[in-house]
């Protein structure tokens, strides 16, 4: 699932080189960049794994990730607002993100299958699902971002009087436990071994006997209950708004267009690398805001040179 | 029995009879000059990316650049003392080289690649508007422009002048595209949405083909760009967002993909309903987004294809009684 060429390791090298060459930058800002990088590319990578793998087997561009993500730190606020813990919240919002997919899933999204032109049809569902589940927040929680409560507060280190804040270290473990429990899922049990196979060759999981559709329903539940899983993970941190989720998704499929459709790996390589862009390219100066510019920039480079992205497998239908 | 042409050119000249006299009883009416000119400009935004949607079966989300492009570049030059109808070229010229560039990237993909890449490519410039605040003026936009004359001497300082304005614009553009469509040219689009394969062993160039038909819809959508413009004589980041390019998706299947005139039905009623609606009802995007996607599943070929196969059915079915 990993192949990796030497040339595109080098040019990530090479951009990271040059931006340690850039002097009179105190090494804790570089410290503290990075980790909020880091932070950044936790949630990232969450969001697109989910996004490529739905979109890898399925053929779907699940427009509605991002609603879903919006969803799960929805739901975990009403959870927090009836039992008053953040940790239930944490432990439930994933479970009732499946319930979200299966629903979804069986409603609206097995209606396109088998249709002609099924892969557009996906993309029209999701994309009004889009355009109305967050003025749908809107309607019921209302226009501005809810307060979440404050949990693991503190700090876990601090290097020069720089804190790293014990919550945002805990996502970056959390979301790392998830992408190693994904991969596990996908390479070590037989549901991922049919998903990848479904993913290279449709037609022939079906001859084998297995039921494509069921797997379909599970590896969209699986999809939303991580997207889910990281509105619930940033809520604390992040702004809860019904507009969360809009331009996050666009930075997902950047990255899932760098790293390839359906490439776990390449998603998560690459997820990391745009999240820690993000926050340290406006180091540099005069390139305050400009650092949204590049990511779409980068992805222009590599289409133009590698139409299926970096670490992309050419896929049979 | 009126044959299909005469048949057609009654209901153009009757059309275009309403439109042209529509200024002296809209005082009357629920629909003021300033909708129908929004309409009509929407609708021309519609139809050019149905030529690539519904002709020629590329799904672009990134149409709000082109049409954004128009804009701005309409805006600016307007305000540099540039006479409108150059603006408006150069509009469209800017327009076009930027659907040529990112068509140039995004054709390497297809499907789902090619709708996400455009969508991403149209953010870039929604950025850069936003962060190249000495031109753009941010989020701001650009407002208080000179007032709209075109350099023959005609002011289009009303809403009626602008009216008939768009409505000559839109018209010529119009015509340009269904004569495109009905070219040769257009056949091969068709051919090449029906079957791509097939259209490849034929010896068509499919890359070149979707390509040019995809240019040509943005130098229409770079039109609609200018027309929106002269209208509204604003011109802010919002019309760059992916939301503009949700819209026009959203008005080309209300009113059914492939289909000439669908477009323009899609905008009337989604405009009306939305300037109607959003009186009574605060939030109309959540019942956009569901009417969008019972369309998608419940009426694939739109309100207008819906209406004309029920009736083509009613036809047959007459004639098979009889």
């Amino acid at each position: 699932m990993l192949e990796i060429e030497s040339s595109f390791l080098l040019s990530w090298g090479a951009l990271v080189a040059w931006f340690a060459a850039v002097a009179g930058i105190p090494g804790v800002v570089w410290l503290q960049q990075i980790f909020l990088g880091l932070v950044n590319a936790s949630v990232l990578v969450t969001l697109s794994m989910g996004l490529t793998i739905i979109m890898g087997l399925m053929r779907i561009v699940n427009f509605a990730h991002g609603a879903f993500y919006m969803i799960g730190a929805y739901m975990g606020w009403v959870i927090i607002q009836w039992f008053g813990n953040y940790w239930l919240a944490f432990a439930m919002v994933p479970v009732l993100g499946v319930g979200l997919g299966l629903i979804t899933e069986r409603t609206l999204l097995r209606r396109t299958y088998g249709k002609k032109e099924s892969e557009f049809l996906g993309i029209l569902v999701t994309f009004g699902l889009f355009i109305a589940l967050p003025d749908l927040m809107r309607w019921i929680f209302g226009n501005s971002g809810l307060p979440f409560p404050t949990v693991l507060a503190g700090s876990l280190f601090k290097v020069q009087g720089f804190p790293f804040s014990m919550y945002r270290c805990f996502l970056i473990l959390c979301a790392g436990g998830i992408t190693f429990g994904l991969w596990w899922v996908l390479q070590k049990t037989n549901l991922g071994m049919i998903i990848r196979a479904g993913t290279s060759n449709q037609t022939m999981v079906e001859v084998m006997g297995i039921n494509v559709k069921t797997i379909w329903t599970v590896t969209f539940s699986l999809g939303v209950a991580t997207a889910c899983f990281a509105g619930i993970l940033v809520s604390p941190i992040f702004a809860v708004e019904p507009l969360m989720g809009g331009d996050i998704l666009i930075q997902c499929f950047i990255i899932v267009i760098i790293g390839g459709l359906g490439s776990f790996w390449g998603t998560v390589i690459t997820g990391v690398v745009v999240g820690l862009l993000l926050t340290l390219f406006p180091l540099l100066p005069g390139a305050t805001r400009w650092a949204d510019v590049l990511i779409y920039a980068i992805a222009a480079i590599v289409l133009v040179t590698r139409p299926r992205g970096l670490f992309g497998i050419e896929v049979g239908k | 029995m009126m044959n299909q042409k005469t048949k057609a050119i009654y209901s153009v000249c009757l059309v275009l009879g309403i439109l042209l006299l529509w200024p002296l009883i809209s005082n009357f009416l629920p629909l003021s000059n300033i909708l129908l000119s929004e309409i009509l400009v929407f609708g021309l935004f519609g139809a050019a990316f149905n030529l690539a949607l519904g002709y020629t079966g590329v799904l672009s989300l990134g149409h709000a650049a082109y049409f954004g492009i128009g804009a701005y570049t309409t805006a600016l030059c307007y305000n540099a003392g540039v006479p409108l109808e150059l603006c408006i070229l150069f509009g469209i010229l800017l327009g076009t080289a930027a659907g040529m560039l990112i068509g140039f990237l995004a054709f390497r993909g297809s499907g789902a690649y090619f709708a996400i890449t455009t969508l991403a490519m149209s953010m870039v410039f929604y950025y850069i508007a936003c962060l190249w605040i000495s031109l753009t003026n941010g989020h701001e936009g650009i407002t208080g422009l000179p007032k709209m004359e075109l350099f023959i001497g005609i002011p289009l300082h009303s809403f009626v002048q602008k009216y008939y304005f768009i409505l000559f614009v839109v018209g010529i553009a119009t015509y340009g595209l269904w004569r495109l469509i009905n070219s040769p040219f257009g056949k091969v689009l068709l051919a090449v949405r029906e079957n791509e394969q097939r259209a490849l062993t034929c010896g068509y160039n499919v890359f070149w083909v979707k390509w040019c038909s995809f240019v040509f819809s943005s130098a229409f959508s770079a039109l609609a760009g200018c027309l929106f413009v002269v209208l509204f004589e604003i011109c802010d980041t919002s019309i760059l967002y992916w939301h503009m390019s949700g819209l026009v998706l959203v008005i080309t299947l209300f009113g059914g993909t492939g289909r000439f005139m669908g477009p323009f039905v899609g905008a009337l009623v989604f405009l009306l309903m939305k300037d109607k609606l959003s009186l009574y009802v605060e939030h109309w995007e959540f019942f956009t987004g569901a009417f969008f996607v019972l369309i998608v599943l419940v009426l694939p070929m739109g309100i207008l294809g819906s209406i004309t196969e029920t009736l083509k059915l009613r036809a047959h079915k007459a004639k098979t009684t009889a």
